[in-house]
């Protein structure tokens, strides 16, 4: 590889994605990964983080525009055709998604599904594709997965399902793995497990993992970057520890104050949230993004929209005001 | 009814074990739901043949001078002085042996006729199921892929058409365009008159003459299948697993034809089952029009001649054929579908 350790696997500079010319949903969003490296990308709904993921991925529908850069291994994504995208795609980057029940084809067996992107990318025969789909649903820690290849998706519970689809993911050794809240339909103790193994997959093949979600503890235990986005920018990027102990933004402030902890329960503490909602993207506030919610907000943030500004070493953030402390 | 053996199944330990299968079991189900509807279609032509007017003896009295005394002795030759029930338990009777009585009309076994008409509805039948819904399907994918566009557009406004001219129109303008005009196909006829053909040329024969009346029959249905396929297609398209096969960076054409065709097949194949039932009978014009001695042909004749034991047996066969197809299509639904399961 004539890549030098330092180039990141995944770089995404200045994505914007918009709706036609007029509306943008998603813009100026930059982040990398790293090989064997783990970003979460955190925000609330809709504030453009699975827009992000399936544009990495090209598969945004034909009427959403993409602008600046996303590069793989070296390669802009954004000027490729479908034709040479599919190269990448399922091959040197794959995707899990958020509901296993809906992800696999109903009427393929599960070993067709896997078999098919094995033959899909290497020159594999029948056979072969077989016993290392078998091998893959094994990896995955499928139980009986020989008879599991002959078993239609319905036969399967949400967890084993979520593992297939991982199996899939996994089968041509990509290097980038993109899982959109891959545990938030499943029961906790399955997410605990599917979380477990997508850390084990990701160590034994030095995969790059971008992990979406809104759940911060599950970032707190698998990521080592957090990106956080809001209204389709991201607004604060950093090490995981250092931005969920001292968060510089407002906002990912706000988060970390909504969420439920310890003394909420004994002690009865009033839950804590974000006045008001995400604006949608034909509302988007003059200046800072955040600032109609903001309680920090002052007259400077109304008028210009913040750029994002590098903080410390590995630190940055989308605010004039940055609050917390100065390391 | 005997004793169900559906039941008798349920349980463990029974003589009918070989029949526990879900299979044999969902057979056995749907065996005697049939026969309980042949059963019913009988029983109900039955009586409402002979509720209409006249009978065969006064069509035959018609084309011929006859005394009222020839008229009762040809009444008693064919049974029809009996009382009514007595005629049906004959009837019934005759019918468990596969006998269908006989027809004045066409002086053979009624059985002999259907089974010389039953091939020319049932490759008519079959024929126009298979091209349109191939057709319909494909234009329905590409409606759905292109939703919105010009072509779905154009190919919605031939489809509008088809739906709304009548199938002996379009049949009438096949004829004069082709046959008439251009003169390159045959106007009538299952196979040229006399003809010595045998094995492929005869098959070209057959297939020249069922051209016409086999796309006739097509356009209505063509319709049908190219807006169900869009609007099944359109739902399919926008389904998770959809994109998880875009996301394995497999070829279009593989997503659309193998993930996504394949589930918005189960609504067609519902409509071909529809369409079997509505032409094994319903093809009087289109035969009528082509001279092709179908079923639905020799059904309007024997109306027309009160040749009741004809057109008992072209019902009881009709009806008959319809319920194998349904039950073909259920299984088809199992295989198309592996959630459904037999019950």
């Amino acid at each position: 590889m004539s890549l030098t350790p330092a180039a990141p696997l995944l770089s995404v500079e200045n994505l914007s994605i918009s709706y036609g010319d007029a509306v943008p949903l998603v813009e100026q969003v930059n982040f990398t990964v790293r090989r064997g490296e783990t970003v979460g990308l955190v925000g609330e709904s809709g504030c453009g983080k699975s827009l992000t993921a399936l544009s990495v991925m090209g598969l945004l529908s034909e009427n959403l525009r993409t602008g600046g850069a996303i590069e793989l291994e070296g390669t802009n994504l954004i000027n490729l055709d479908q034709k040479a995208l599919r190269h990448y795609r399922g091959n040197r980057m794959a995707m899990i998604f958020q509901e296993p029940l809906t992800a696999l084809n109903p009427v393929l067996t599960v070993g067709a599904q896997v078999v098919e992107v094995l033959r899909a990318h290497q020159p594999m025969s029948k056979a072969e594709a077989e016993k290392r789909a078998i091998e893959l649903l094994e990896q995955v820690r499928i139980p009986d997965a020989a008879e599991r290849f002959h078993d239609y998706p319905h036969r399967l519970s949400g967890g084993m399902r979520q593992r297939v689809v991982i199996a899939i993911a996994i089968a041509c050794n990509p290097s980038l793995l993109i899982a959109d809240e891959p545990t938030t339909a499943l029961d906790v103790t399955v997410q605990a497990q599917i979380l477990q193994l997508l850390k084990t997959l990701q160590r034994e093949a030095d995969l790059g993992l971008l992990l979406i979600t809104h759940d911060l503890g599950v970032v707190r235990q698998v990521a080592d970057r957090i990106v956080v986005m809001y209204a389709g920018a991201v607004v604060e990027e950093g090490p995981v520890d250092a931005v969920l102990d001292n968060p510089r933004h407002p906002y990912t402030a706000g988060l970390l104050a909504a969420r439920p902890h310890g003394s909420f329960s004994v002690q009865g503490h009033r839950l804590l949230d974000i006045h008001g909602a995400v604006p949608p993207p034909t509302a988007r506030p003059e200046g800072c993004l955040f600032q109609p919610r903001c309680i920090y907000a002052q007259d400077d943030c109304k008028a210009v929209r913040p750029q994002f500004t590098t903080l410390e070493a590995d630190r940055a953030v989308r605010c004039f005001h940055p609050v917390g402390r100065q390391d | 009814m005997s004793a169900s053996p559906t039941s008798a199944t349920r349980q463990t330990a029974v003589p009918f074990h070989f029949l526990s299968g879900p299979l044999p079991r969902y057979v056995l189900r749907r065996l005697s739901q049939a026969v309980l509807v042949l059963l019913l279609v009988i029983v109900g032509s039955f009586f409402l043949l002979k509720m209409a007017p006249g009978d065969l003896v006064d069509v035959l009295a018609g084309n011929s001078d006859m005394t009222a005394e020839q008229m009762a002795a040809l009444r008693t030759q064919y049974g029809l002085d009996q009382p009514l029930l007595v005629q049906l338990f004959l009837y019934m009777k005759r019918l468990v042996t596969l006998d269908f009585g006989y027809s004045p009309l066409n002086a053979a076994p009624v059985l002999d006729v259907i089974m010389q008409r039953w091939p020319v509805t049932a490759i008519l039948v079959a024929s126009s199921v298979v091209v349109s819904m191939t057709l319909g399907a494909l234009l329905g994918v590409v409606s759905a892929r292109n939703a919105g566009k010009p072509i779905d557009l154009a190919i919605s406004m031939v489809m509008l058409l088809f739906y709304a001219t009548p199938s002996f129109v379009i049949a009438i303008c096949f004829i004069l365009f082709f046959s008439v005009f251009l003169g390159v196909m045959p106007i009538a006829g299952f196979a040229t008159v006399g003809t010595q053909a045998t094995g492929l040329a005869y098959a070209w024969d057959v297939a020249k003459h069922l051209a016409m009346p086999v796309a006739a029959l097509c356009t209505f249905y063509i319709a049908i299948y190219g807006r169900i396929g869009r609007a099944a297609m359109l739902e399919v398209l926008k389904l998770d697993y959809v994109r998880t096969a875009r996301a394995k960076g497999i070829s279009e054409r593989r997503v659309i034809y193998v993930h996504a065709l394949r589930n918005a097949m189960l609504p067609l194949v519902t409509m071909a089952g529809l369409q079997v039932s509505a032409l094994v009978g319903g093809a009087v014009l289109i035969e009528t029009i082509f001279g092709l001695p179908g079923m639905g042909r020799t059904a309007f004749d024997a109306v027309f001649e009160r040749d009741t034991n004809l057109l008992l047996g072209v019902l009881f066969i009709s009806s008959l054929s319809v319920v194998v197809v349904n039950f073909i299509i259920d299984l088809l639904y199992m295989v198309l579908d592996p959630r459904v399961e037999l019950t």
